[in-house]
């Protein structure tokens, strides 16, 4: 007697497991104690290792090298006396549009380009507070006339 | 104009502006006679950081040093919290107001005529640049690698000129580009030796109870190229 039934309780499962566990195990393979070799207690770790990593490259990595740089440049321009934001702004109103990466390279390897640009600020500065607030270019008292 | 005459009446226009500056836009009134650019220090005020910040700032900064430090726009008031104040470093130094401003053709020429004989002479040492390479700023010198992220079209064996060079320094100066400098003076030169991938690189993301996940594993593109050259030509007496 041939059971034609018997087939159709067979239930319909996906692919082998075992490529999807493979798969994971390339990216568990240095995690530590059990949770790089047993597949199931490694899930969440795995989960939140993959988020981390993402997010790192996204957020994080962006505001701890900008955090260094700042700290590198503001360290840099403290050694000639001059403040961090005032610094960063008036290279950019003097249109020198190095970036924070290369400004941090040049306080720690080239510290003498760093006191040229220091000088720059400080110039531009005397110029800008020259033409714009001296007094006596625009106050006019009694005792002047 | 002498140094002393010109002290005394600056502390009388802080403590000017001292009551200006609590209205906010009362400095931007003033009339200057100098181009827009240069007036901007002066008008974006209050934009970056918060009023009653400033006032602070204003009555710490000016009761101690007599000096206008006027806050400018993108102010990352918290590096200078955090690094420079605690350096000692306030505001800009004054330097001495009879000093040459900037991009005075005098001096200019005393300076070019300074890198031209450092130049002939060979005094100038190795030379670096700061060039932006595919959108990516680098401090580099002659006989560097450089790995190039990203998409970047020359194939093996290209022999291509960096273009956007930003600023070239030598032993003894270094010439700043506003941005740039000219493609006449400067001269970077670079091979392409090596196309590549990056390692892999994992992107995922999935929303608790949802049932959504998404993994994927990509490789960024790398170029090698090697720096061949970095060729300064005699500076003209206008550059600044």
């Amino acid at each position: 007697m041939v059971f034609l039934t018997r087939i159709l309780n067979i239930r319909a499962r996906g692919p082998d497991p075992f490529w999807k566990r493979q798969f994971a195990k390339r990216l568990t393979w240095n995690f530590y104690g059990r949770r790089r070799n047993c597949h199931k207690l490694s899930l969440n770790y795995l989960r939140r290792a993959l988020r981390y990593s993402t997010e790192y490259r996204s957020k994080l990595k962006t505001i701890n090298m900008d955090n260094l740089f700042e700290t590198r440049i503001a360290a840099g321009c403290a050694e000639h006396g001059v403040e961090y934001s005032p610094f960063i702004d008036t290279l950019r109103e003097n249109n020198i549009v190095l970036d924070r990466k290369v400004l941090a390279d040049l306080a720690i390897y080239e510290p003498r380009t760093f006191q040229s640009l220091c000088e720059v600020v400080k110039r531009s500065h005397a110029e800008i507070f020259n033409n714009n607030l001296n007094p006596s270019r625009r106050i006019f008292t009694k005792g002047m006339l | 104009m002498a140094a002393s005459i010109c002290r005394q009446p600056v502390l009388t226009t802080c403590k000017l502006f001292e009551r200006l500056l609590p209205n906010g836009s009362a400095i931007s009134r003033l009339p200057t006679n100098h181009s827009c650019r240069r007036s901007q220090v002066h008008r974006t005020v209050h934009n970056g950081i918060a009023p009653s910040l400033f006032s602070k700032y204003q009555e710490t900064c000016s009761g101690v040093f007599g000096v206008v430090i006027v806050p400018h726009r993108n102010v990352s008031w918290y590096t200078d919290k955090r690094i420079s104040r605690n350096l000692g470093a306030v505001g800009v130094p004054q330097v001495d107001p009879d000093v040459t401003v900037l991009g005075d053709e005098g001096e200019g020429q005393e300076l070019s005529v300074m890198v031209n004989t450092s130049m002939e002479k060979k005094e100038h040492g190795r030379l670096f640049a700061v060039v932006s390479v595919n959108g990516v700023q680098r401090k580099l010198t002659t006989e560097d690698v450089l790995v190039v992220v990203g998409d970047f079209p020359p194939s093996v064996g290209d022999r291509i000129r960096l273009e956007k060079v930003l600023m070239i320094g030598g032993k003894d100066f270094s010439l700043l580009g506003q941005p740039l400098l000219s493609r006449d003076q400067v001269r970077v030169e670079a091979t392409v030796i090596e196309k590549t991938l990056s390692q892999n690189k994992v992107w995922s993301t999935y929303k608790p109870r949802q049932r959504f996940r998404r993994l994927k594993l990509f490789r960024e593109p790398h170029t090698m190229i090697v720096i061949n050259s970095i060729q300064l030509n005699t500076v003209s007496e206008h550059t600044q």
